[in-house]
């Protein structure tokens, strides 16, 4: 065996169910056609959204590789504030027409995040025990251990919003 | 039997990271690069993270985390700010048209 195949070889590592592993294959698949859809499609509020669910599934896989808080950092923080920044400034500017015309691909791509949702939650198999570390003392013990990343945080967050607000209202003197 | 390795990371990192860099490459349009840079970036913190989880050394997983959180946390400013300078330049009709492939050019 080549040294190279070797390398892969020890890099494979199973996640133990193959539901978890399907579901990482569909997870893989998802985020890259979104990527070249958000890089790709015409329509800068389209384009958006699908980084958006580049963001939903990039959290996905943070919590598949054992970072629940970076995955909420990542959901709320990224995906809620920041892409609907975007979204939502881009669409003030120009009023795209989004009409809901449910088809068949809808149902569809709807059928898909459910089954998908389904597998997840079958493969994970949270036990009652470790729900424990959703609640408030680890958090507290979150802050306690990243707060110089909260600080710079919410200063970069304060400072952002400032300068948005005075860029945007535009006004001089 | 169906074997899909934590391998599958890295290449849907890489994938993300190759995307976004020909989208910086591709596009002409401002916003549509930085949402390539965004598509970048989400690579990048989904490789720091795989890298740092599989070490199995606990200074470098909660380093990773460390710097995950930083940058998310840059991002949005970095989002934000230039967002706004986007849509100055629009309202101050520096740029003709935001929603075409030719924002970044005045004709």
């Amino acid at each position: 065996m080549s040294p190279l195949l070797e390398i892969f070889a020890s890099s494979v590592v199973t996640l133990g169910s193959p539901f978890l592993d399907i579901a990482l294959l569909v997870l893989s698949v998802a985020s890259i056609i979104f990527a070249y859809l958000t890089v790709t499609y015409k329509s800068l509020v389209y384009s958006s959204i699908f980084l958006a669910f580049v963001g939903l599934v990039n959290a996905a896989f943070f919590m598949i590789l054992g970072y629940p808080l970076i995955a909420f950092v990542q959901l709320i923080i990224y995906v809620g504030s920041g892409v609907l920044f975007i979204i939502i400034s881009i669409s003030m500017l120009k009023e795209p027409k989004l009409t809901f015309r449910p088809n068949i691909y809808s149902w569809v791509i709807m059928l898909f995040i459910f089954v998908l949702i389904v597998v997840i939650g079958i493969s994970v198999g949270i036990a009652p025990s470790e729900l424990t570390y959703l609640g408030i003392f680890p958090a507290v013990d979150y802050l306690v251990k990243y707060w110089f990343s909260i600080l710079l945080l919410v200063l970069a967050l304060s400072m952002a919003l400032i300068v948005s607000i005075a860029v945007s209202r535009g006004e001089r003197e | 039997m169906i074997i899909i390795g934590l391998f599958l990371i890295i290449i849907t990192a890489a994938v993300l990271i190759g995307v976004g860099v020909w989208g910086i490459v591709y596009n002409k349009n401002l916003v549509k690069m930085l949402l390539s840079l965004e598509v970048s970036f989400n690579g990048i913190t989904l490789l720091v993270l795989y890298i740092a989880s599989t070490t199995g050394v606990l200074g470098i997983i909660k380093l990773g985390a460390y710097i995950v959180f930083l940058g998310i946390a840059l991002a949005i400013g970095e989002i934000s700010i230039i967002v706004s300078v986007i849509l100055y330049m629009f309202k101050e009709k520096m740029l003709n048209e935001i929603s075409q492939d030719e924002v970044g050019s005045e004709e």
